[in-house]
């Protein structure tokens, strides 16, 4: 910003910010604007923390600090973003909300960032907030299934039953099956006193998930409440507390940030000892999408890339590692094997 | 949702009515006044926290409302701490206590006089003899040889006490030839009379095994150092001791059946659940299942929780269950429960539909959200504003660093808000903290609770007793703007409050208002035995109806409004079935 202006001659010194005072609002770059408006991420107190969790917030922070000034608006705001995740991952709450408040300022076409400061206001107890935050992601992102799941469920904590049940039924839209919907609009047909209802859709929740033995209590409340002493007491003592397991890849991106890169870089290792190499590439990648630096992940994926025969791509990820460690006798050994190395049709679905 | 909308905005506007005439007088804006400091109840809680995160020192303590001296009025008796840990003394207490504190129990004697409006307390442990040195918890109230002075009973980290109220002014330990004491842990306990001989029996929640020359360390989520949960311990058995009326009790926890299962304990309350007229017994116990005792009148209970539908929440997962109350919210004539639970579950409200069966209905009348931010402890039904609807209490206080959320310098940083929750005609709850004063504004580590009417001006006040912090008098600016009616239920020769006694208030074409005569409940609490009718604008002369434990029925006619009878068992016309 101040560079051309003071290369400018003693004239333009003094019109230029006079003009610029006066016409601040229009001459101000938008990202000026917003990056003003941005909140500052209290800085959690390291000491309290393991060792382990320590090195990963610190990694974690630095990353984002030496990025932070050349990136454009969007980009910071993913990188506000990846910071936020990292902080709710390791359940640093308060940390994790204004990096992702800033990332929704910042990028406001990304369905993630209300989409896990829903997750935050879920923790905090703000369930409202909550619902407001999932509706935004799901204007962005429809489609995801997930979302929908969640967005039911917080509906149905806070009593709004006939949004929920939508939000149930667009979940098994799709994604069809899915168990927690299922189960949850047997709850809420237990809510209504519709018992009949309620077990017909424990019992089908059941039959596709057997090992989502907590909702055999569910499952018993409405037998006992339709005065069917005997199968109540059946399913109250078949209940446990498994949930039915529902997905989504946000939430396990997200989990994946308390493990760490290193976690899933040896993950990968073992997948491809076993010779599992695709396995081994989507574990690798993710390591990478946690630590965007991690030489051990860049040096596997070109490495298992060139195993796969794809000598292009295991080029680029080679090529990533050596501009961040030029003189590392192991890349360049690897890039002498890639050389050699025959070329062989890429494979799309990677 | 839009109905109870509507509702809430009709409750709102009865309390906004209400607190427009008591700011009338220019010195009450609000439901209740904090009158600690002026009424000279001047205790503060010592938890004894040396930054070993012992998860004792943020478990305590309750409170008591009793009429120790028999004057008509009711007293206080609050818990305290001092420093836990091995080798440890005031020198590494991060908050010290005021110098000249004595860290021990206090009692407070009333002294407020009838014809001044101010209320006045004076410190009378020294005098009572009463000794409460133990790391206290809980403390329930009863008579427990029908002499007519209430006795106390006090749980503690450590050894419990049995104090007799001798009825001159001093209390004598006699846990030893009473034969009720528990060196364990122990938080509340609970009197009734659970085989109907007239004498009342005493039941023990007990907590879990902690061992303080070995504490675990624990650490949170962020994996900073933390205090434990309890899933950290194993929970230890409560225990169940029977009455023999000579001073002395028999330990029949073995016989009766409730070491069968059993939780880490912190509620406790018992009343008739299930309609026979027998009184039972609920343990709400800290993140494991709960237990609804159903007594067989034979010496023995049975756990009928899970098939009531009560032993754990609407999901069928067990919830860290604090405190716990039973009333008849709904006016259909038998015991619903109230219980408070940790940060991100919500408190559970159990509907009972007469028989001891239940169902979670927490959600449906706008109590779950609410709860939702907050890790509750003591809770109370009580009628606010008298206008015969039992509205609740919840109060409030984290019970890990990891809670605050917000980064902060505070080295003790679980204080919360309490909470106030008005009842809509049993079929809504709106929270009403916000009108309820200044005292609802405080953010202190509230733990226990209980009510009464500390001032007999016919409305219900509240004593909150804070970890670590300062005991909170609220008195009620409101409730005595509306009818009431109050009665002691009492025995024949008008000696003491017959617990688990039923009381119906009887309307002209409205169902009766049910109450029951208790001290339990809440957490680790004690609460005047006193039932106090809200009338709203009914005035004439009433008509009450007492069902006595075991199911006689007497009834009494033409009670004057506006003051407390003395109901004598015997004194009013029987009922025949």
């Amino acid at each position: 910003m101040n560079g051309p202006i003071q290369s400018r001659d003693l004239l333009l010194i003094r019109i230029v910010p006079v003009l610029v005072l006066a016409c601040w609002p229009v001459f101000l770059p938008a990202q000026a604007e917003t990056v003003s408006q941005l909140l500052p991420v209290p800085e959690p107190d390291l000491q309290q923390l393991q060792p382990a969790t320590q090195a990963k917030l610190r990694h974690a922070q630095d990353y984002f600090h030496d990025q932070k000034s050349s990136l454009d608006e969007k980009s910071l705001g993913r990188a506000y973003g990846k910071l936020g995740m990292v902080y709710q991952a390791l359940q640093l709450q308060a940390a994790a909300k204004a990096a992702y408040s800033n990332a929704i300022m910042l990028d406001p076409d990304a369905a993630q960032w209300p989409f896990y400061l829903a997750i935050y206001n879920e923790e905090v107890g703000d369930l409202a907030e909550s619902a407001r935050l999932y509706s935004d992601s799901l204007k962005i992102a429809p489609q995801m299934a997930g979302t929908w799941l969640r967005l039911a469920e917080v509906l149905l904590e806070v009593g709004d039953l006939v949004n929920a049940e939508n939000a149930y039924r667009r979940t098994l839209s799709l994604e069809r099956g899915q168990v927690a919907a299922i189960a949850g609009l047997g709850t809420i047909a237990l809510r209504r006193d519709q018992y009949r209802n309620a077990i017909n859709a424990f019992e089908a929740a059941l039959r596709i998930q057997p090992e989502a033995t907590q909702l055999h209590y569910r499952l018993a409340m409405a037998y006992r409440n339709l005065g069917d002493r005997g199968k109540a007491t059946l399913h109250l003592g078949k209940s446990g507390k498994r949930i039915p397991s529902s997905f989504h890849p946000w939430i396990e991106l997200m989990k994946a940030r308390e493990k760490g890169a290193a976690y899933y870089v040896r993950v990968g290792r073992n997948a491809a000892a076993s010779g599992d190499y695709r396995r081994a590439m989507a574990v690798y990648g993710l390591a990478l999408e946690i630590d965007p630096e991690n030489l051990a992940a860049l040096y596997n994926l070109a490495a298992t890339s060139l195993l796969m025969g794809h000598r292009q791509r295991a080029s680029a990820y080679l090529d990533q590692a050596l501009a961040l460690a030029p003189d590392d006798r192991r890349f360049l050994d690897l890039a002498e094997r890639i050389r050699q190395a025959p070329d062989i049709e890429e494979d799309p679905t990677l | 949702m839009k109905k109870f909308r509507v509702g809430n905005a009709v409750i709102a506007a009865a309390f906004f009515c209400l607190l427009s005439a008591a700011s009338a007088d220019e010195t009450s804006e609000a439901l209740f006044i904090e009158a600690s400091e002026t009424s000279r109840l001047n205790f503060a809680h010592f938890n004894g926290m040396s930054g070993e995160l012992y998860l004792p020192e943020i478990m305590g303590a309750g409170v008591a409302f009793f009429d120790f001296d028999r004057d008509g009025d009711l007293d206080i008796y609050l818990l305290q701490g001092h420093m836990i840990g091995p080798g440890k003394t005031l020198s590494d207490a991060m908050m010290p206590p005021k110098k000249g504190t004595v860290l021990m129990d206090r009692l407070f004697r009333n002294d407020s006089s009838p014809r001044k409006s101010r209320l006045r307390f004076t410190d009378v442990t020294d005098k009572s003899g009463i000794r409460g040195g133990g790391y206290g918890m809980g403390v329930a109230a009863g008579d427990i040889n029908n002499d007519g002075w209430t006795d106390l009973y006090i749980s503690n980290f450590g050894h419990n006490q049995l104090w007799l109220n001798n009825g001159d002014g001093t209390f004598k330990d006699i846990t030893d030839k009473a034969g009720v004491d528990d060196p364990r842990w122990s938080v509340s306990a609970a009197f009734a009379d659970i085989n109907q001989d007239g004498w009342l029996d005493l039941y023990v929640g007990n907590y879990v095994a902690y061992d303080m020359e070995n504490p675990k360390p624990c650490r949170s989520a962020t994996t900073a150092r933390d205090y434990c949960g309890p899933q950290a311990f194993e929970p230890i058995p409560d225990r169940l001791f029977l009455n023999r009326g000579n001073g002395s009790f028999a330990d029949i926890s073995q016989t009766s059946g409730i070491t069968e299962v059993f939780g880490g304990a912190l509620g406790v309350i018992a009343a008739d659940f299930d309609g026979d007229h027998w009184p039972d017994i609920y343990v709400a116990n800290d993140g494991m299942a709960n237990q609804l005792w159903i007594n067989q009148k034979d010496g023995t209970f049975e756990d009928t929780a899970p098939l009531a539908g009560v032993s754990v929440n609407r999901y069928g997962m067990p919830e860290a269950s604090m405190g716990v109350d039973a009333a008849d919210f709904d006016g259909d004539g038998d015991e619903d429960l109230f219980m408070t639970h940790l940060v991100r579950e919500t408190n559970t409200l159990y509907v009972n539909d007469g028989t001891g069966w239940f169902d979670d209905k927490t959600a449906e009348v706008g109590l779950g959200v609410a709860s939702v931010p907050y890790s509750s402890f003591g809770t109370a039904w009580l009628d606010i504003d008298n206008d015969g609807w039992l509205d609740l209490l919840s109060v409030n206080g984290a019970v890990t660093l990891f809670e605050s959320h917000e980064p902060t310098d505070n080295i003790f940083p679980l204080d919360r808000r309490n909470q106030l929750f008005a009842n809509d005609h049993g079929k809504a709850f709106i929270e009403i903290s916000d009108l309820a004063g200044d005292a609802f504004k405080l953010s202190e580590v509230s733990r226990g609770a209980a009510i009464g009417d500390i001032d007999n001006d016919g409305d219900i006040d509240i004593v909150i007793s804070n970890n670590n912090g300062p005991a909170r008098l609220l008195v009620n600016q409101v409730g005595n703007k509306n009818a009431w009616l109050g009665v002691g239920v009492l025995d024949a020769a008008g000696k003491y409050h017959v617990i688990s006694s039923k009381v119906a208030l009887i309307r002209e074409n409205e169902e009766p208002l049910w109450r029951r005569v208790h001290t339990d409940g809440s957490y680790g609490s004690a609460s005047d035995p006193r039932i106090l009718f809200g009338l709203g604008g009914s005035r004439g002369p009433q008509t009450v109806e007492v069902t006595w434990p075991g199911g006689e029925r007497e009834r009494w006619s033409g009670l004057v409004t506006n003051r407390y009878h003395k109901l004598r068992r015997g004194s009013g016309i029987r009922i025949s079935e």
